[in-house]
């Protein structure tokens, strides 16, 4: 029987430019294990033993193919090679994977999101998942990116966001949190979920503690 | 319900076995002598039970100019306090440290033990480690060799909590703490900003995210995977699973066992 730990093969199905510097990769696996929203996957080339994470920007409702958003490094080993990819041809997944990052309805009725960067990946299953399973919930997407063309296929997602670009905009500080986030700091419901560079989620932890938010609420993941 | 300080341990050496006291004094650092020292690699980074836990059954003394090393099966070894000397170049999590080498002699112990080469140093008296300007109140407050903070807090009704959902209990040693507070509810401790401990007032400035040592039995060196994951289905926060707190003194003092305890903020 196959398990989250075996590698095995799936097709592409479609491989675009979703921003600036990343690329959206719709990926139709042989077998499909199910998964929940914030978890991630380990991608391979086939013959190729260096594996990244990358994490599954579908939420659970919608598993097959799975839509995967890659940044592309310059000077990366895996990331060009995914990107040069094309329909048809066959990439290695291993997963679905972490247990940390994981929304599921138990987490409460009320959702804040706080993405850096290509850290909006996980956010957009959970935030789809969120808006599946929990009727007239209350939520909030801050995305932090540099432009708007750094943001994850921005046009499709643009009226689901409040945004902060760095280029121009003050940076998201407390004062610019509770502006935002309003009473949904003070919601019992809440939590908060924050994925982006190691700094940005530093910040917001902060922040968030700062401002009296319940630590065991909030979670993180790191995109190095 | 009323507080009081059940447990005061001081640590001599980062990561080894810690000692109970009756009392113990504060001073710039913490509490006095608690990781003055430290085992470093070849390259001056810090060696810990997350690599070796078998550090757990080492124990030590602090005596008037000389550190008591024993280790397990063998008699205890002397030695004898440098302040001054060739300072190599440490670091605690990429931190820089000014440290001075503690001999020969500990070196030849430790590394025989752990079958690695590595140092025992301990912090030169000139150099203040900083502590984060966001986490104290602009006092002179500095800590020793110890991850980030001064001081580790943790209640025994959060232990027993904890025990209550562990098919083996734990002990509290797991969780290294200086100190210890008996009353009160489950992880009230949670919500305390300041409090005060028989004459010191601390500032308590952050929530203790645990390691793999907490896995470590501490009185037998050998690691399982208790408590993280059962602590990881309830003390889960932003960067890993939280129990204790810690805290950063706001002056100087001695701290006795059954010191009672007051929740300022």
């Amino acid at each position: 029987m196959t398990t989250i730990s075996d590698w095995r093969s799936a097709r592409v199905v479609s491989n675009e430019p979703a921003c600036e510097d990343m690329i959206s990769l719709l990926l139709e696996p042989e077998e499909l294990l199910p998964h929940r929203a914030g978890q991630h996957y380990e991608l391979r080339l086939p013959g190729d033993g260096l594996s990244r994470k990358y994490s599954i920007v579908s939420p659970p409702e919608r598993d097959s193919p799975l839509e995967f958003g890659v940044q592309l490094l310059p000077t990366g080993l895996v990331s060009p090679r995914l990107a040069a990819t094309r329909p048809g041809d066959r990439v290695e997944i291993r997963g679905p994977l972490g247990e940390a990052f994981v929304w599921t309805p138990a987490s409460g009725r009320s959702l804040i999101l706080l993405g850096g960067g290509a850290g909006i990946t996980p956010l957009l299953s959970i935030y789809e998942h969120f808006r599946r399973s929990v009727p007239r919930g209350r939520e909030i997407f801050i995305m932090s990116a540099k432009t708007p063309q750094r943001i994850y296929r921005y046009e499709r997602y643009r009226d689901r966001l409040t945004t902060r670009f760095t280029s121009s905009d003050p940076r998201l500080d407390k004062d610019d949190l509770v502006a935002i986030t309003g009473d949904l700091l003070h919601d019992s419901e809440a939590s908060a979920w924050i994925c982006g560079p190691p700094g940005f989620i530093d910040l917001m932890v902060d922040n968030l503690i700062e401002l009296d938010f319940p630590e065991m609420r909030i979670r993180s993941e790191a995109f190095v | 319900m009323f507080l009081k300080i059940s447990e005061i341990v001081v640590y001599p050496v980062k990561s080894l076995a810690g000692n109970h006291h009756s009392e113990a004094e504060i001073v710039a650092t913490g509490f006095r002598d608690d990781r003055g020292w430290m085992i470093v690699d070849e390259q001056g980074v810090f060696i810990t039970q997350r690599q070796h836990p078998s550090m757990s059954l080492i124990h030590t003394e602090v005596l008037e100019r000389a550190l008591q090393l024993t280790l397990p099966g063998l008699q205890p070894v002397e030695i004898p306090t440098l302040d001054e000397g060739p300072g190599p170049r440490v670091e605690v999590w990429e931190q820089p440290c000014e440290a001075v080498d503690q001999g020969a002699r500990a070196a030849e112990l430790l590394s025989e033990y752990l079958g690695r080469p590595c140092r025992l140093v301990r912090m030169s008296s000139a150099f203040r480690r900083q502590i984060k300007a966001k986490y104290h109140n602009g006092d002179d407050a500095s800590l020793g060799f110890s991850d980030s903070m001064p001081f580790l807090l943790t209640s025994q009704a959060s232990l027993d909590d904890l025990n209550g959902r562990l098919t083996e209990p734990i002990e509290m040693d797991r969780f290294r703490p200086n100190l210890v507070v008996s009353g009160g509810a489950a992880f009230q401790e949670d919500g305390w900003k300041r409090i005060r401990i028989g004459e010191t007032r601390f500032c308590v400035a952050k929530s203790c995210v645990r390691c793999e040592i907490t896995t470590v039995d501490q009185s037998t060196g050998i690691k399982g995977i208790e408590p993280l994951e059962t602590l990881g289905t309830y003390r889960a926060g932003p960067k890993g699973v939280l129990f204790g707190r810690h805290l950063v003194h706001e002056g100087r003092g001695t701290i006795r066992l059954g010191d009672p305890v007051e929740v300022l903020e």
